[in-house]
């Protein structure tokens, strides 16, 4: 299909018309003046040399009047209007083409068009550029881009489009008044496709951020590995002190010392997890009682919840058992504890429970809080790294990140399910 | 049978103390170091049957210690707040890498079996 006779409607063609018609005059008319001339001669009684002679003029005159005049004036049209055809013929191979009139219904394309778009040149022409608008820019955008268009000035940028079947191409556009008496009378845009481009785009960024969130926690793993001695020196004092005492305590007092040393093999055990990004050999998966894993997380985050006055309801529909590292289990439940005490935090009703059942058949643990919810737009980035919604220095952007690789880990998976005005987050474990 | 002969180097000379307190009268020879640089000397001459060295010492590790011993004639166990160890002489050197921090108790069910295999 040859679309140029949308684009070209006379100027451009008139130009070598006008050539050929002044030449075909000057043909005619020094011949028709030669026939006259020669014609005429013995009735005026020219001689050869004068019928020559004003003949000559004649050829001459017009010949050397387009050679110096015309032709020079021509020429340049000439060479631009093959150039431009030569750019046109290029640009409509490589580029999506369109026209449209002043208030922007096409009226045109070019066949990268319907290639790109899915829909057909008739679905096309007529309708304004809006049929292929992926909503995805806001208003504003498409606001900003007529305005600058509309006086008169070239426009260019990225634009995500949507095709007939609904998937998205992305566009580098260049949109172009065409004046006539300063009045806007059409619109000619070309576009570039740059879909591969912004995918590699975002998984460049996608990858960039995992990569500065991985290095972050080897670094973490690496801070962590360091002090793990200093650490572990003092608490070795202190559950050795406690040894010594234990032999001249009663059992009430027992009971006070085996809770420090719970609070001790805690630390030891947060020590070993936040280093579990450089320590690859960790120690084998052994049973891991989610029923107790509950009940230490809670133990934990006790004197957050008492203090923040939540209501905590914890049901447990069976007993549980999974191959893992508990201490890693332990801190996904911990971490979604915390988010969870944090989003009920200020809501007039404080209630967070957390249940222990089998979901599809899956061991589950669930998450559920009286929060407001997660807001939508929120909802896609809520496992990215580095996102975070809490406050400069309450959250990391890291805990639901790491939460989510640790369940993946262990052939898992954590997600949520948007119940307003609830959010229950799930702790789904292999079958 | 010869009381069982145990040494424990360690430059945090509170855990020493713990250490001999809660073995002191108890059916064991102790002998105590926290400084490093003796510790070869002291090995040779106190002979020990069990030997609970620390890795990270100010100068020197347990490591490089032990290797510069006759270690096949001593159980000699690691003590380490290190997180994970690379180092391949361990297996060969070392009964066990024991974790601080240590329950002392564990400590003494441990010798206990030692007892029972000598």
């Amino acid at each position: 299909m040859n679309f140029n006779h949308l684009f070209f409607n006379s100027k451009f063609k008139n130009v070598n018309v006008c050539w050929l018609l002044l030449k075909l005059v000057f043909i005619v008319g020094t011949i028709q003046w030669g026939i006259v001339l020669a014609l005429s001669g013995p009735q005026y009684r020219l001689t050869i040399n004068q019928i020559m002679g004003t003949s000559l003029i004649f050829i001459a005159l017009p010949l050397v009047l387009y050679l110096i005049i015309v032709r020079p004036i021509l020429v340049p049209y000439l060479e631009r209007s093959r150039a431009f055809e030569a750019y046109f013929k290029a640009l409509t191979q490589g580029a999506i083409l369109s026209r449209t009139d002043a208030r922007g219904v096409i009226t045109s394309i070019n066949e990268n068009f319907i290639k790109i778009s899915g829909y057909s040149e008739a679905e096309l022409v007529g309708q304004t550029h809006s049929l292929i608008n992926s909503r995805y820019h806001n208003p504003d955008f498409f606001k900003n881009m007529w305005q600058t268009i509309r006086s008169g000035q070239v426009w260019q940028g990225e634009i995500k489009n949507q095709k007939k079947d609904g998937t998205f191409y992305w566009v580098y556009s260049i949109i172009a008044p065409i004046l006539d008496n300063n009045q806007i009378v059409n619109y000619i845009s070309i576009r570039f496709d740059i879909t591969k481009e912004k995918q590699m785009e975002e998984q460049l960024r996608l990858e960039q951020a995992r990569n500065l969130q991985s290095a972050k926690l080897v670094s973490l793993g690496e801070i962590s590995a360091g002090i793990a001695h200093e650490i572990n020196n003092p608490l070795a004092v202190i559950i050795g002190n406690l040894d010594l005492l234990s032999s001249q305590l009663n059992d009430s007092q027992k009971l006070r010392t085996s809770k420090i040393y719970q609070g001790v093999k805690r630390v030891q055990e947060i020590i070993q997890a936040l280093s579990r990004f450089v320590n690859t050999n960790r120690s084998q998966k052994n049973p891991v009682d989610l029923s107790r894993v509950i009940n230490h997380v809670v133990t934990l985050s006790q004197i957050k919840i008492s203090t923040n006055q939540i209501n905590l309801k914890i049901v447990k529909n069976c007993e549980l058992e999974v191959m893992a590292y508990e201490p890693e289990i332990e801190q996904v439940l911990l971490t979604l504890i915390n988010n969870a005490i944090d989003a009920v935090k200020s809501s007039p009703r404080k209630q967070i429970s957390i249940k222990l059942t089998r979901l599809n058949d899956k061991k589950c643990i669930l998450v559920e809080d009286s929060g407001i919810g997660i807001k939508e737009d929120v909802r896609e980035k809520l496992f990215q790294p580095f996102f975070t919604e809490k406050r400069v220095g309450q959250g990391t952007g890291l805990g639901l990140v790491t939460a989510r690789s640790i369940m993946r880990e262990h052939r898992g998976d954590l997600f949520f399910v948007p119940q307003q005005p609830a959010t229950t987050f799930v702790m789904e474990f292999e079958v | 049978m010869n009381k069982m002969k145990i040494l424990y180097i360690d430059d945090n000379t509170e855990i020493l103390e713990m250490f001999e307190l809660f073995f002191s009268g108890k059916n064991y020879e102790i002998k105590t170091l926290s400084e490093a640089q003796l510790a070869v000397q002291t090995i040779n001459i106190f002979q020990p049957d069990v030997l609970f060295i620390d890795y990270r010492m100010p100068d020197i590790n347990g490591i490089d210690i032990v290797a510069q011993i006759d270690y096949q004639k001593i159980k000699a166990f690691l003590v380490s707040g290190e997180l994970s160890f690379s180092d391949p002489r361990i297996s060969e050197m070392f009964q066990e890498v024991l974790k601080k921090p240590l329950s002392l108790f564990d400590i003494q069910k441990l010798l206990e079996q030692l007892a029972k295999t000598r």
